[in-house]
């Protein structure tokens, strides 16, 4: 075989691999949102279809009918007051420890990326016992705390390892020309830290937005749920309801895509890193 | 312009002594280098002047006002760094602009305006003000830089190794531009340099760093000239001073140095009280063994090993019994290895060490 036929072939086996692990992670998608646009009388037709016979956006209607959008609300209301949250005590911190030496430094690191071992699920009894005692059950801001509390470890760490790529002559530089730590930090470190910035912040929407156990165990009536749970309650409410399921799960995994395709190039860069130079 | 004051200034790093005790006082408008090998506490105190390190022990005054707990942004200093540390996400205007628009400067956009405009004109950079960092060339960035210490009138310049980054031929005609500069207008500024020549050509005092101290501080005439110890005259120089075991001793009336069973009759020179009849490291620079072609009386015979022609020197090295000697030739002389040739040393250029204290014996009046 000669080089260009080697190159070619490898071509072909790289696409031919690429499009069979695409195809395995979007079937349930597209399978999804083929659902979600069938009448209710064809989605159990047999044979079953992926391109829907006629298009109907009834599931979509009755989720409006339903108040969807109180979830929806909930669910965006959280996930942005957990990024700012996380992303705002996660700076400082993530910058502390890249700047500062300081006794326990090194256990402080230590205790973040032992915390990041515990699993959610073993703190839910005595959490919920804190929010009962702390009034936070069925609110927003308990969901907010919570969640705030798991994502910060690996928020810090992400930000703490990507200021230390940035030149610490920068911030001198800039404290020399007159501006105090804090305002060096605003004006030279964060606008380099978009990359981490958002790295980290598309790790703490991603558990916020699809989190379903916590929220689950923290909301016992409609007040604070989120989409997740909202979702659910399709299931087991009115019997099988498949079409507003779907529906409902189209809904709540648009955002969150669109919300990657906008940032993919800053996140891309931050998985790379070493972008910035001084 | 200020005048600045090191009392008694320490800065330890865990167990790492960076800087031991420093006594230093910088003149209002002087050009003071720090100059040193690295290690040697010149960055320390760089940064220690400038705020960007807490003090250990010891006092740091500028314009007779303490300093010690005032922040790097209080202290009205503007600070060349070895890397530019330009700000990558901001043009070049917004870089020169950057210390006019911090809090204390209050000027408006138009002054703002016509300030950068200056400064960027004056470094040749002026067609530049649109661009980022990363579209410039190493010198460029070099004079923005400078640039955007300059925008402003700060109280001390504090430069580090700011020319390091640059090649040999413009680091040489950057020198030159901070030297014009300096005589221009006129700050005070400290120059921050393991490079003896930068420090020599730029600077009107030379603060020598070792090991966390204060070696010697004094005019680049007086320490090239007078080393306060050994290793000031040896990291001083183009080329390393020639350094030799030796003894001097008095016959009749005449100084003898005695090396290595090599006699050199010196006449009749001062300064020479506190080296006499005891063992001796002797320093001689090549400059002040000029070698000859024909014997004389006094004359020290060596045998040419190398000759090597750097520009406008010859440069010789040459063995004087089992010493090895480096010495400067007239360039059209014609030496070869293997000639005889008869060494002439300046006497009074002549260096004596203690071999403990490493410290000068020589008395200069």
């Amino acid at each position: 075989m000669n080089y260009r036929a080697a190159i070619a072939l490898r071509k072909t086996v790289d696409i031919a691999v690429t499009a069979l692990v695409a195809a395995v992670c979007l079937a349930p998608i597209l399978w999804g949102l083929s659902t979600s646009l069938k009448p209710a009388n064809r989605i159990m037709e047999y044979p079953p279809r992926l391109v829907p016979e006629t298009i109907s956006f009834e599931h979509y209607q009755t989720l409006w009918d339903q108040g969807i959008l109180h979830y929806i609300m909930n669910s965006v209301l959280v996930s942005a007051f957990t990024i700012a949250l996380c992303l705002g005590v996660g700076s400082l911190a993530g910058y502390a420890l890249a700047r500062f030496a300081f006794p326990g430094k090194s256990a402080i690191l230590f205790t973040i990326v032992a915390v990041m071992s515990v699993p959610i699920s073993s703190l839910l009894v005595p959490t919920f016992g804190f929010m009962v005692d702390l009034n936070l059950l069925n609110t927003r801001t308990g969901l907010v705390l919570l969640y705030a509390a798991y994502e910060l470890p690996m928020t810090v760490w992400i930000l703490q390892a990507f200021f230390q790529t940035i030149p610490v002559e920068l911030e001198r530089a800039a404290m020399v020309d007159g501006y105090s730590r804090m305002q060096a930090i605003r004006r030279v470190i964060l606008p380099l830290s978009t990359t981490g910035l958002v790295a980290a912040g598309l790790f703490v929407l991603t558990f916020a937005w699809n989190d379903f156990v916590v929220a689950l165990v923290m909301t016992t009536n409609e007040d604070a749920r989120t989409l997740p749970i909202a979702i659910y309650n399709f299931l087991g409410y009115y019997g099988r309801e498949w079409g507003p399921l779907t529906a409902g799960a189209m809904v709540s995994i648009v955002p969150l895509i669109t919300i990657f395709v906008i940032f993919q190039r800053h996140f891309l860069a931050g998985a790379t890193g070493g972008s910035v130079k001084g | 312009m200020s005048h600045v004051t090191f009392s008694s200034v320490s800065k330890r790093f865990g167990k790492i002594v960076a800087l031991d005790k420093l006594d230093l006082s910088i003149r209002e408008g002087e050009f003071v280098s720090l100059l040193g090998p690295s290690g040697s506490g010149k960055t320390t105190t760089l940064n220690l002047l400038a705020g960007l390190l807490p003090i250990g022990e010891g006092e740091i005054h500028i314009d007779g006002k303490l300093v010690n707990y005032v922040s790097p942004d209080k202290r009205d200093l503007a600070m060349v760094f070895q890397n530019y540390a330009l700000y990558p996400h901001m043009t070049i205007f917004e870089n020169i602009a950057f210390p006019l628009r911090a809090k204390r400067g209050r000027f408006s956009a138009a002054e703002i305006d016509a300030k950068v405009k200056r400064v960027s004109e004056m470094l040749g950079v002026g067609d530049l003000l649109a661009r980022y960092p990363k579209e410039l060339s190493g010198g460029q960035q070099q004079r923005v830089a400078l640039g955007r210490a300059m925008v402003r009138d700060p109280k001390v310049f504090l430069l580090d190794e700011p020319l390091s980054n640059l090649d040999a031929r413009l680091r040489i005609r950057m020198r030159q531009d901070i030297k014009a500069l300096h005589t221009r207008i006129g700050s005070t500024i400290v120059y921050v340099t393991h490079d003896q020549a930068e420090a020599m050509s730029l600077s009107s005092r030379i603060a020598v760093f070792a090991k966390g101290k204060l070696q010697q501080f004094a005019t680049p005439n007086e320490i090239y000239n007078r080393p306060a110890n050994l290793f000031v005259a040896g990291f001083v120089g183009e080329r390393e001073i020639n350094q030799f075991e030796g003894r001097l001793h008095r016959e009749g009336g005449q100084l003898v140095l005695q090396a290595d069973g090599t006699r050199i009759e010196m006449g009749t020179p001062d300064g020479f009280e506190r080296a006499m009849d005891k063992p001796l490291i002797v320093g001689m620079r090549a400059e002040d063994l000029e070698p000859q072609a024909t014997a004389e009386l006094g004359l020290i015979p060596a045998t040419v090993k190398l000759a090597e022609l750097i520009g406008p020197d010859l440069i010789l090295q040459v063995m004087v019994g089992h010493l090895v000697l480096d010495c400067r030739a007239d360039p059209r002389g014609n030496f070869r290895p293997g000639d005889v040739v008869h060494l002439r040393p300046r006497v009074d250029a002549i260096q004596v060490f203690d071999p403990q204290t490493t410290e000068s014996l020589r008395n200069f009046s």
